[in-house]
């Protein structure tokens, strides 16, 4: 099983702190995840909202 | 003198005796399920009974949840008809008698049994009869709608043990008045929708899961190890991955019931269970022992991250 699969991080916890508090809110999962920043950068990627889709009247 | 509440007229009460090739027979008893008083279903549409009765037995609420059990009739002790007989020779009926089965169990054994001894609550609920042929019997509800049976009695009657020349017997009686199932009847048939075998796979009973602490809590970390109760299955072997998430977790604190928050939660495969790390500053968190009540979320939420068939129990941390 891929590390990655083995934990869940919550979004909306993360979306509200910085990447520092993220860091060391889960330091002892280090060994799980090495790239803790990275992760961070992950959840709020995945909260960024999708974007609109183009009126019609830009399409024209 | 005015009349009041006039019936309907006796001129309408009959049924004609006529039937087609395929009649309705109903074979034996293969099951119940409890309901919730007041539950009431669509007995018009196959499909949308289908999608109730999954609904119920994972209800997240217990007392809104549905709970099937699969038995065979023991025996019918069933009350004869009580009548009256008058000086004169004439007889008349005094009352239907009811009906009075012990159900019993092989498959689930004393498990079965304890959980229903326990379940002190649910007796005299209503019942639903599955039957082996696949049809779902209950009470007329009116509007095309069925509801469960409702029981004069419903004892989960004490172990019988193995003596030797017979195998260990878990029963249960259930008691009913009989107009519920004969004048008032309402079934759904399922035989052409899966029959009794539909009911044996998709409307199965919920298994409890003991939480276990799976290490010493160390500040906000808590690591824990869940277990079915009755048949000790490591839900780490089956949901590793479904349940390292934080959706899956409901924890409160002890002292007020306030849902706390989980950062994340990570499967932890050297003890078979989960680290859960919680936000100490979130306001409801207090780092006194104790105070950390650890559960799963309901079953209705587990089964949407597809852990369907568990409820858990709880921990103090």
């Amino acid at each position: 099983m891929k590390a990655a699969e083995t934990i869940g991080f919550s979004k909306e916890w993360a979306r509200k702190h910085t990447k520092a508090e993220f860091i060391e809110q889960h330091k002892h999962q280090k060994d799980l995840v090495k790239d803790l920043g990275k992760e961070w950068e992950k959840l709020q990627e995945k909260q960024k909202p999708e974007k609109a889709a183009p009126s019609e009247q830009e399409q024209k | 003198m005015g009349v009041k509440n006039v019936l309907v007229s006796c001129d309408d009460g009959f049924g004609n005796t006529g039937y087609g090739d395929c009649y309705t027979d109903f074979e034996a008893p293969a099951g119940i399920i409890s309901v919730p008083k007041g539950w009431t279903g669509d007995a018009t549409s196959v499909a949308t009974m289908k999608t109730a009765l999954e609904a119920l037995i994972i209800a997240n609420v217990q007392s809104q949840r549905g709970y099937p059990v699969y038995a065979f009739v023991e025996s019918d002790n069933s009350e004869d008809d009580v009548f009256q007989t008058f000086p004169n020779g004439a007889i008349r009926k005094v009352r239907d008698g009811n009906y009075d089965l012990t159900l019993r169990w092989l498959d689930g054994g004393f498990c079965l049994l304890y959980s229903l001894i326990q379940s002190q609550a649910s007796k005299n609920r209503p019942f639903l009869i599955i039957t082996k042929d696949g049809k779902l019997v209950g009470a007329d509800a009116g509007n095309d709608l069925i509801a469960g049976i409702k029981p004069t009695l419903i004892n989960i009657n004490k172990m019988k043990w193995n003596d030797g020349q017979n195998t260990s017997a878990y029963t249960m009686r259930i008691n009913w008045e009989p107009s519920q199932t004969n004048k008032n009847i309402a079934f759904v048939d399922f035989s052409d929708d899966g029959g009794l075998g539909y009911f044996e796979n998709s409307i199965s009973g919920l298994q409890n899961v003991a939480i276990l602490q799976g290490a010493a809590r160390a500040a906000n970390v808590v690591k824990v190890i869940l277990k079915t109760s009755c048949g000790t299955v490591n839900l780490y072997d089956l949901f590793a991955t479904e349940l390292a998430a934080t959706a899956a977790w409901a924890p409160v604190r002890t002292s007020t019931g306030n849902a706390l928050t989980l950062t994340s939660v990570a499967g932890d495969a050297n003890i078979k269970g989960f680290t859960l790390t919680f936000d100490a500053s979130d306001p409801d968190y207090v780092a006194t022992a104790g105070q950390l009540t650890i559960k799963l979320a309901g079953p209705a939420t587990l089964a949407g991250l597809d852990v369907v068939g568990y409820e858990g129990g709880s921990l103090l941390q």
